[in-house]
């Protein structure tokens, strides 16, 4: 008997008989939209709960009152949660838009004009390829045009969007990384550990 | 020649200069007698991803841990330092050196920052991995002394018992070179609530350390990518210009900054270079303009016949044809910037007046074969 | 060999420890700047005990115990794992103890024979036929270490498909115990594991998805 790990893949959402679920290991990444026997339907009684819950949820306000003042420690398995969305995605046949990856890189600005950005690209498909271009500063999206300076780093994706309403359409993305700030702590770290090697090394 | 020729050891009392590029990055080794090894500089083959020195050493069965005496960073840029650390690791009884402007305080810290940042990429970070192996070796190890910091006219290394008699010595920083790098590096270290960004290489470089190495009467110039600039202080006409630098003329010289004519001083050629030398230059495939241009290659050509480059143009990959449509439609300039890797090998026996014999390894080329193409 | 896409897949990340649901709001994620000011976004629920939300064609189902980040848009690969790398250095103090990187692939097989032919290569039928009639394989489930003995452990999943039939069931869990002493720590390295061996999952899990496909 295999003992499961427990950040483990994909549940097998398999139902027993009794209708529970039976979560293989602790941390699932929990997949409603995932390997569903034919045997699941949506059950009636997972979403009279996930009402039940809905009810109480009011607006996704942080803090939940009942009618009596109490906030409720309501225990909410996030299986309910994921299994009401999911059937409701089910029943009302919705599909999603499906993105297909042709090409990816990872880009680290060099260069910036005015009109435009020269960066070096990583191809994240091939070891050790290196290329470089210019960019028109009109392909990055309004939102990330502030983090277009030397140094930023952003992935450039070209594929295709498969629309809902069965569309095609070729798509170039390019999404500049929103990464960590440095904090004061994490500075003081740094400039701590830097002191210690050139102690060492330059006396 | 045969493959078995090609990867055999240099013998006791032979010569040996070998170059390493691949269109991004540069390498030297230098083969002191006796299995003696020098390492400048580390890059990386892109089809293996190994350190090209380590690669070529175990070709040829040499054995880093053993052989190699000193390894030394010329400076920080990315294309110097590639692989660097690995080496480092193995070649445990090498010295390491590298420039005295790198002592200060900005530079450890930015090589930390590097270090701790979420946006990995070898650079900086390596650097950082090769200070914190020489901080633990230096701890562990009574007779480990620590870096070698170089600066104009220092002694690095030398062996003064044992033919052949070797010595290498830096020429540069000096100390207005020194001046100038710790103005630039300031700038570069990050502050509160920055976000996190990679380290870009500054041009143009201050700090590079100028190597001459020097075997019984061969003598090598290593011109890294040092710059000349308007203030005879800095730049190479402080070299020029100094008196306790090594007497002599050398034979070989690696042309510095991929041959651009910024790095172009033309009393180097006249007054530290024999006539018609051997030059090797590694192109650089990065930035607005490739280097060497096709002036600069034809300049190179005209002042020695035996000039070489390590790599070629590189290779126009072949993509998917709609993302190579889309790649045209989207951007102004696309290239692409890694090459094969290219080595140029020359040896000589020492103290013999025979012209050094030149292999021409990988993607490497006669400059004048490269001009044509530019 | 095969040379077929999924007709779905996923990555996710999932982080065991103690975690406070009700601040996984979208606005949380705007304000910290995790993702892009006008992301798109919608909430499930926002509650103390659990907080379900969409951003950015990014998932996060969050409870007590259990951080969860999902997506399943392969241009979102990457910015999901920024996006948790930027959760948790926010909460650097925030007690973990584990994190599992995971990726999820359902392919289309070219035939039902095709299909068979994986089930019955993975686990061979005449272990059974004397004791079943129809034998077939449910589920199989593979663990081991990783090759560069990096800590941890795999696993890989292999099913039928309950998405598309015939189809094949891929699932990697790529799984990193944090025995830190101290919770920042444990944070810190739940960061390196997230900047270093997420490239390294999606290597693997295709690698591997391939060999099973070629059973086909």
């Amino acid at each position: 008997m295999l003992e499961t790990a427990e950040t483990s893949f994909a549940e097998n959402l398999t139902l027993s008989e009794k209708g529970q679920f039976e979560a293989l290991s602790e941390t699932l990444p929990s997949e409603p939209s995932g390997n569903l026997t034919d045997v699941w339907v949506v059950l009636p009684a997972i979403l009279e709960r996930a009402d039940e819950l809905k009810g109480r949820l009011i607006d996704n306000n942080i803090t939940q009152t009942s009618g009596d003042g109490n906030i409720h420690a309501q225990s909410v398995s996030l299986r309910e949660i994921e299994l009401r969305n999911e059937a409701i995605r089910r029943s009302s046949g919705t599909r999603e838009d499906k993105f297909i990856m042709l090409q990816r890189w990872e880009g680290t600005v060099t260069n910036v004009s005015k009109d435009s950005f020269v960066a070096r690209l990583s191809d994240l498909s091939q070891e050790n390829l290196e290329e470089e271009a210019e960019i028109p500063i009109e392909e990055i999206p309004e939102a990330d045009l502030r983090l277009v300076e030397p140094g930023a780093v952003f992935y450039w994706c070209i594929g295709y969007i498969d629309r809902v309403g069965g569309q095609r359409i070729r798509a170039s993305m390019i999404r500049f990384r929103r990464l960590p700030t440095w904090t004061q702590p994490a500075i003081a770290k740094v400039k701590a550990e830097a002191q210690r090697l050139r102690q060492i090394l330059v006396g | 020649m045969s493959a078995d020729k090609l990867y055999q050891a240099p013998g006791d009392f032979e010569l040996e200069v070998s170059v390493f590029g691949p269109g991004y990055g540069e390498s030297v080794l230098v083969h002191l007698g006796r299995n003696r090894w020098l390492i400048v500089d580390s890059c990386v083959d892109p089809e293996s991803g190994d350190p090209a020195p380590l690669q070529y050493f175990n070709r040829i069965g040499v054995k880093p841990n053993e052989a190699v005496k000193l390894v030394v960073a010329t400076h920080w840029h990315d294309d110097h330092i590639a692989g660097l650390a690995r080496i480092v690791e193995q070649c445990s009884q090498a010295e390491f050196s590298c420039s005295q402007a790198l002592t200060c305080k900005e530079f450890f810290e930015l090589a930390q920052f590097s270090r701790r940042s979420i946006t990995t990429r070898p650079g900086m970070e390596e650097f950082s991995k090769v200070l914190s192996i020489l901080a633990e070796r230096k701890q562990g190890r009574l007779e480990s002394r620590g870096p070698e910091w170089a600066s104009i006219c220092k002694v690095l290394y030398v062996e003064r018992d044992q033919q052949p008699l070797c010595e290498v010595t830096s020429l540069s920083p000096s100390s207005g070179q020194i001046t100038l790098f710790l103005n630039q590096i300031g700038s570069l270290l990050p502050a509160k609530y920055n976000q996190q960004r990679r380290l870009v290489s500054v041009q143009p470089n201050h700090a590079a350390v100028v190597l001459w190495v020097r075997v019984e009467n061969a003598s090598v110039l290593l011109g890294s990518d040092l710059e000349e600039t308007p203030n005879p202080n800095t730049g190479w006409s402080v070299i020029v210009e100094s008196r306790n630098r090594p007497a002599g003329k050398a034979s070989v010289f690696k042309v510095p900054h991929h041959g651009s004519r910024n790095a172009d001083q033309p009393r180097v050629w006249s007054e530290m270079i024999e006539d018609k030398p051997h030059a090797v230059l590694t192109p650089f495939n990065l930035g607005l303009t490739s280097l060497p241009t096709k002036r600069d290659a034809e300049r190179i050509c005209r002042r020695t016949e035996n000039a070489y480059s390590t790599a070629r143009l590189p290779k126009t990959i072949k993509r998917n044809p709609t993302v190579e449509r889309t790649i045209k439609e989207v951007t102004r300039k696309f290239r692409t910037i890694s090459s094969a890797m290219g080595h140029v090998r020359l040896r000589k026996a020492v103290d013999s007046d025979d012209s050094w014999n030149v292999d021409l390894i990988g993607d490497a080329l006669p400059l004048d074969q490269l001009s044509k193409l530019l | 060999m095969n040379d077929l896409r999924p007709e779905f897949e996923e990555a996710n990340i999932v982080v065991l420890g103690s975690f406070n649901p009700e601040i996984f709001h979208p606005e949380w994620f705007v304000r910290q700047g995790l993702v892009r000011e006008k992301a798109a976004s919608k909430v499930n629920v926002v509650h103390p005990e659990v907080s379900s939300i969409e951003i950015d064609n990014m998932r996060f189902d969050v409870n007590r115990q259990r951080f969860q980040a999902t997506t399943n848009n392969s241009e979102c690969y990457e910015p999901l794992r920024d996006v948790v790398i930027g959760c948790f250095s926010i909460l650097i103090h925030g007690p973990v103890r584990a994190i599992g990187l995971n990726r999820v692939f359902h392919y289309k097989a070219s035939s039902e024979d095709a299909w068979h032919h994986v089930g019955n290569t993975l686990a061979p039928k005449q272990t059974w036929d004397k004791h079943l009639a129809q034998p077939g394989m449910r589920s199989l489930t593979i663990e081991g270490k990783r090759k560069n003995d990096s800590g941890g452990i795999v696993q890989v999943k292999v099913e039928p498909s309950g998405r598309t039939k015939p189809g094949i069931f891929i699932a990697v869990n790529d799984h990193y115990p944090l025995e830190e002493e101290k919770e920042e720590q444990r944070c810190s390295r739940l960061i390196e594991i997230l900047k270093n061996n997420w490239k390294d999952l999606f290597r693997f899990s295709e690698d591997v998805s391939k060999s099973i496909l070629e059973l086909m």
